[in-house]
C-alpha cells in the first residue's frame, strides 16, 4: 500500500509543479477504495494506478529509457513483487511487535473515532486474505517460512544493490519509474523506527541502496531545502511521552504533539491517504513538496485530525514545524 | 528449510557426483500433464541438459503428491528429492555443475530479475489461463487433471485444485482479471524478453538458467493446442523469440538421438 502511494508520490513530485496536488483522506471510504488516492485541482482525484494517470497527462519517467532499459525495469519490478513485498507486509502488518507499536498505533491515533478501533484490524484482515503469505496453509509464523522470507528479501535487496552499483540512479543520470518502485518499497524500511528491523539493518548495511534512497529525498522531497536528518529518530530520542490520555483533546501539549509528530513520522508513509475529511483540514494544502508526503520521514506537516490545531514546540538542532502550515 | 539444515544439504550435495540414475518426474505426458506442469517440467530438462547432467524422465499419475514441495517437476538424485527449477539449480550448483558463473555481479541480478518476471508473468499466466477461464477449465484442464482416477475422485481433484489456484490468483491480485487482460500481460512480458534478447543468440554471451526456463515456458506455448489460439500468436508475433526456441530445440533436444524431440 504505502509502497505504492510513496512511488506516485516520487513521480508526483518529480512531475507536478501543480500547488493543488495533495494527498487527501476520504475518511471511512479510504479502506474501500483503492489506493492510493490524490487529488488534483480539487477537482479531479486518481485512484488506483497512478503512473498511468500521469502517462494519459503526457507525463512519463520512462521516456529516456531504451527498450532493454524498459524491459530491466518490468522485471525488476517483478522481482520485488516476487521477494520483497510479501516481506514488507510480514514487517508492518504480520510481525506483532511491529504491529502493534507502530502500524496499528500510527492508524489509530490519525483515524477519526470511532474508526480507530476496528479500521486497523479490518486493514490487516484484508491484507492477510488477499497477500501472498494468507495463502500459505497452516502455520504461516513457524519459522523456516520466516527464515525463507527474510532470505528471499535479503537476496531482493542484495540483487538491487548489485544492478544499482555506484550510479545515481537505476538508468543513469535521470530516474525512472524503476527508481520510483524501488525507493516507494525501501524507504518506509529505512526511515521507520521499527522495534523489530532486521530487514531494515540490512538495508542500512546496503550503502549505495542508503544513500539512494536519501539521495531522492533530498532531490524530490526537500523541506526548506535543508538536508534531511532522520528527524524521527532524533525526535523520537528526544521525546519519550506516553501517548495522550484521550484522543479528542482539543489542544495538544508540545510534547504529545511532538511525540505525535515523531510516531507520524516514524510511522509508515502510506497512511497519508487515510486523513480526515476535508472538512477537518484546518489549513491549505501544501506545495508540491509536500505532495509526495506518503514517504516523508519528517512527519507529513499535515496531520489532520479534528481535533484543533497542533502546537508543536521547534526542536533545537532539528527543522522545525512550519507553523504557518499547520 | 532452515539454514543449518540447508548448509548440512549443500554439503551432502557436494559429497558425491551426479549419478547416472538420476530421474526426473512428472506427471503422465499424454493424458494428465497440464501447460504450466509441462512448461516448468521442459525448463528444467533443459537446463540439465545444458549442463551435460544425464536425467531420465519419468511419468507418475501421482507426482505432484510425490514433490516435496507439492509442484512440478521434481528430480530425485542419490537419495535427495529436489523440486522446481530454483532449487534443482542450487542442488547443480552444490554439486559443482554451474551455467552462471561466467556472470558479473550485474548480470545476475538481471539474471534473477527476469527469471522472476517469467514466473511472475507467464506461469501466473498459464495457470489462470487453465484454471480460471471457464471454458478452457471445462473443455481441458478438468478433463486432464482427474485421468488417472476414476469418478468422483476425478471431479472432486480437479475442482478442489481449481479452488486453490483461485485463491491464488485472488492472493497476487490476478483475480479480478479478465483472460483479455491476460493475455495482455503475456504480450508484455513477451515483449520485454524480447526487447532484452535482442539479436543475441541467448540472454546472455553464454546460455544459463533463464535460457531455460523462457524456452521451456515458450515452447510449451507454442506446441500446445487449448480451446483458441490467442495465446499462441500473441507468442508467435515475436520473430526472435520464435528463433530463440528453434535455435535451443536444435542444440539441446535434436542433437540427441537418446532424448528425441522435447515432450511437451
Amino acid at each position: 500500500l504505502g509502497a505504492q502511494t510513496a512511488a506516485a508520490g516520487v513521480l508526483a513530485a518529480a512531475f507536478t509543479s501543480s500547488p493543488e496536488l495533495t494527498l487527501p483522506a476520504l475518511g471511512a471510504s479510504a479502506h474501500t477504495c483503492p489506493l492510493p488516492q490524490a487529488r488534483v485541482r480539487s477537482d479531479v482525484s486518481i485512484t488506483g494506478n497512478m503512473p498511468q494517470f500521469f502517462f494519459f497527462q503526457k507525463f512519463n519517467a520512462d521516456y529516456d529509457l531504451s527498450a532493454k532499459e524498459g524491459a530491466d525495469s518490468l522485471a525488476f519490478i517483478s522481482l520485488m513483487d516476487e521477494k520483497l513485498k510479501p516481506a514488507l507486509i510480514y514487517t508492518f502488518w504480520i510481525e506483532p511487535k511491529n504491529y502493534v507499536d507502530v502500524t496499528r498505533r500510527w492508524f489509530a491515533e490519525h483515524l477519526p473515532f470511532p474508526l480507530n478501533f476496528f479500521l486497523p484490524g479490518r486493514m490487516l484482515a484484508d491484507l492477510l486474505s488477499g497477500s501472498p503469505t494468507g495463502t500459505k496453509p497452516a502455520s504461516p509464523l513457524c519459522l523456516s517460512f520466516l527464515l525463507q522470507l527474510y532470505r528471499d528479501a535479503t537476496e531482493c535487496l542484495n540483487l538491487l544493490s548489485q544492478r544499482l552499483g555506484s550510479q545515481k540512479f537505476f538508468f543513469g543520470d535521470s530516474p525512472s519509474s524503476l527508481d520510483a518502485y524501488v525507493f516507494g518499497h525501501l524507504a518506509p524500511i529505512l526511515r521507520c523506527k521499527l522495534p523489530n528491523g532486521k530487514l531494515q539493518q540490512h538495508l542500512k548495511s546496503l550503502d549505495n541502496l542508503a544513500n539512494f534512497c536519501s539521495n531522492i529525498l533530498l532531490l524530490y522531497f526537500p523541506r526548506d531545502g535543508r538536508a534531511l536528518l532522520p528527524v524521527c529518530l532524533l525526535r523520537r530520542l528526544q521525546s519519550d511521552v506516553a501517548p495522550p490520555a484521550g484522543r479528542w483533546r482539543l489542544r495538544q501539549r508540545p510534547q504529545q504533539a511532538a511525540k505525535a509528530a515523531a510516531l507520524r513520522c516514524g510511522g509508515p508513509g502510506r497512511h497519508a491517504e487515510l486523513r480526515p475529511p476535508h472538512r477537518h483540514r484546518v489549513h491549505p494544502a501544501r506545495p508540491a513538496g509536500g505532495a509526495g508526503g506518503a514517504a516523508r520521514p519528517g512527519g507529513h506537516g499535515v496531520p489532520r485530525r479534528g481535533r484543533g490545531r497542533l502546537r508543536t514546540q521547534a526542536v533545537p538542532g532539528l527543522e522545525p514545524f512550519r507553523t504557518d502550515r499547520v | 528449510m532452515s539454514l543449518a539444515a540447508e548448509a548440512f544439504v549443500s554439503q551432502m550435495a557436494a559429497a558425491e557426483p551426479w549419478p547416472e540414475n538420476a530421474t526426473l518426474y512428472q506427471p503422465l505426458k499424454e493424458d494428465q500433464i497440464l501447460l504450466s506442469d509441462s512448461a516448468s517440467s521442459l525448463a528444467v530438462q533443459t537446463y540439465l541438459r545444458m549442463c551435460g547432467l544425464p536425467v531420465q524422465v519419468v511419468c507418475r499419475p501421482n507426482a505432484e503428491y510425490m514433490s516435496p514441495s507439492g509442484k512440478i517437476p521434481f528430480i530425485h538424485v542419490g537419495n535427495q528429492v529436489v523440486s522446481e527449477l530454483g532449487p534443482i539449480v542450487q542442488f547443480s550448483k552444490a554439486k559443482g555443475h554451474s551455467l552462471s558463473d561466467g556472470l558479473d555481479d550485474v548480470q545476475r541480478a538481471e539474471m534473477k530479475a527476469y527469471m522472476e518476471l517469467v514466473n511472475n508473468m507467464l506461469l501466473t499466466a498459464e495457470l489462470f489461463i487453465q484454471w480460471c477461464d471457464e471454458a478452457t477449465v471445462s473443455q481441458i484442464t478438468r478433463h486432464r487433471y482427474g485421468t488417472p482416477y476414476s469418478w468422483p475422485l476425478n471431479l472432486i481433484l480437479a475442482y478442489q485444485k481449481q479452488w486453490e489456484v483461485r485463491r491464488k490468483m485472488n492472493a497476487v491480485g490476478w483475480g479480478g482479471k479478465t483472460v483479455d487482460q491476460v493475455y495482455e500481460d503475456v504480450s508484455q512480458c513477451c515483449q520485454a524478453l524480447s526487447q532484452r534478447l535482442g539479436t543475441q543468440p541467448y540472454f546472455f554471451k553464454i546460455p544459463t538458467e533463464l535460457d531455460a526456463l523462457v524456452f521451456g515456458h515458450l515452447f510449451t506455448i507454442l506446441t500446445t493446442q487449448l480451446t483458441n489460439t490467442e495465446l499462441l500468436e500473441r507468442v508467435r508475433s515475436y520473430s526472435n523469440l520464435l528463433s530463440f526456441c528453434r535455435r535451443i530445440e536444435q542444440t539441446y533436444f535434436e542433437s540427441q538421438k537418446a532424448g528425441g524431440a522435447p515432450s511437451p
